[in-house]
């Protein structure tokens, strides 16, 4: 599968976004908030181009082949981390000089959080329809639109707050929250219909 | 008769497309936005500085980013769903679906501009302290942004067809807003949509100091000229009078750049 990977994937979005990243990452903005900011917008490029490889035109083809569709999801959002992991790594080098290192490891668990909660809105979405990152794109966007909306006590982006360590304690959260929601979208409907109780039609000599 | 069959199915489409893009889940979602940032603003940051801005900018980012998605999905459902041939055998038109989907867009204008009433309303209620009252010129930034929102998704979805390409015209947007945004002191920031006319002075710049630079009046004016352009841009797509809107296009570019350097102090 990962040989058929250019021709099984919607992979242009991605490519456009790692384009967008090396943009952002030249971009001259001073102080150490300009590079928080900076990361959180790779975050968010990345990941929504990535969103673009659980796009499956041939779905229902592939629904009936002995992988399940766990294993399928996995194999795409793994393709997927594959690119991302080592641009999101190169962001992290060129913005460490100014940014305290703590900021390096909360950043991630931003980008993790993003990344996987995104790709699992996506699966979800994909249960429905063969072109889930159409849709997923926007709902990730009216997330980060949400987090900017946040009151204090419920902060994710903020920078004013002085709890910092609360607001990647809620990302944290998120994390898990979308690990479990992945694992649950991506459940194969076949094992559903497999446990059903056959019907009297089939029970027919 | 044929021609009065084709003029009047425009209003109905349209009325039918703004039911559906009022309804559609993002829209609902960025105007719900809007009115939880109002509340925490007014809560947790109320000053006259960010009171000014919620007023004047505040729809570009929370209702205006996910209309123009809502927008763009709405005009590329039956694309998406493979079902472009099918409507090709009904009366209306694909030029016709376009236009319908252009004034469509008026609906979250209209919901924009009932939102902003009512946030002026409770301003005046709750006696809220400002440097001044906005003109009317600002308050028409906010629906503005909403307006050219909704129809550079339809745009969008008529010129650029391929998965992902609405989210690069959105990035194109923000990079666009943020390298103008650096220069208020030259009353540059005003090319952007969402553009700060307050200055924001020292932490936690909720304190009145002053305005930016430029003319607010010509700014909506270039704002207008813009979602005008956009319009034109959607209708050229697939008009078979190409050449009408390729004129209009033209005089909206006019407009923009009249109005553009008119906006400048």
């Amino acid at each position: 599968m990962a040989a058929m990977a250019p021709r099984l994937l919607r992979w242009q979005p991605l490519a456009g976004a790692v384009m967008i990243v090396a943009v952002v990452l030249v971009w001259p903005d001073a102080g150490w908030k300009g590079g928080v900011w900076s990361l959180r917008a790779v975050a968010l490029v990345l990941t929504m181009g990535a969103l673009f490889f659980l796009d499956d035109a041939s779905a229902e083809v592939t629904a009936p082949v002995p992988a399940p569709l766990w294993l399928r999801t996995v194999v795409r959002a793994g393709l997927a981390l594959l690119v991302a992991l080592p641009v999101w790594i190169v962001a992290l080098l060129v913005e460490r000089s100014r940014l305290p290192e703590v900021w390096l490891l909360w950043l991630s668990v931003e980008f993790a959080a993003l990344f996987v909660g995104g790709l699992a809105f996506a699966a979800l979405l994909g249960r429905g329809a063969p072109e889930p990152g159409v849709l997923a794109v926007p709902g990730l966007v009216v997330f980060t639109l949400a987090a900017l909306a946040a009151p204090g006590e419920w902060t994710l982006l903020g920078l004013q707050t002085t709890d910092w360590t609360i607001a990647h304690v809620r990302w944290s959260v998120v994390l898990s929250v979308a690990l479990a929601g992945l694992a649950w979208a991506s459940r194969d409907p076949a094992w559903r219909r497999r446990s059903a109780r056959p019907s009297s039609m089939a029970t027919r000599p | 008769m044929t021609v009065e069959v084709r003029v009047s199915s425009v209003p109905a489409l349209a009325v039918a497309k703004a039911r559906r893009l009022l309804r559609h889940p993002l829209v609902l979602a960025g105007f719900a936005l809007f009115v939880l940032a109002s509340v925490v603003e007014l809560r947790d940051y109320w000053g006259p500085r960010p009171a000014f801005s919620l007023l004047t900018n505040g729809m570009a980012l929370w209702p205006g980013v996910p209309v123009f998605f809502a927008a763009e999905l709405v005009a590329s459902a039956s694309r998406r769903a493979g079902g472009d041939e099918l409507l090709g055998a009904l009366p209306a038109s694909r030029t016709q679906r376009t236009a319908a989907s252009c004034l469509a867009a008026l609906g979250p204008f209209l919901v924009a501009c009932a939102v902003q009433m009512a946030l002026c309303v409770g301003y005046a209620v709750q006696g809220v302290s400002l440097e001044r009252f906005p003109t009317v010129f600002e308050l028409a930034l906010g629906p503005l942004c909403v307006l050219g929102a909704g129809l550079l998704g339809v745009a969008s979805a008529r010129w650029l067809p391929w998965a992902g390409a609405s989210v690069l015209v959105m990035v194109a947007l923000v990079f666009f807003n943020v390298v103008v945004n650096g220069n208020e002191a030259t009353g540059g920031h005003l090319f952007g949509f969402y553009a700060e006319l307050a200055v924001w002075g020292p932490w936690p710049y909720r304190a009145a100091m002053g305005f930016n630079p430029g003319h607010t009046g010509w700014h909506a004016v270039y704002l207008l000229a813009l979602c005008l352009g956009a319009g034109a841009l959607a209708m050229l797509r697939d008009s078979p009078r190409r050449r009408f809107w390729l004129g209009a296009g033209a005089l909206t570019v006019i407009a923009v750049a009249v109005a553009g350097l008119g906006q400048l102090p």
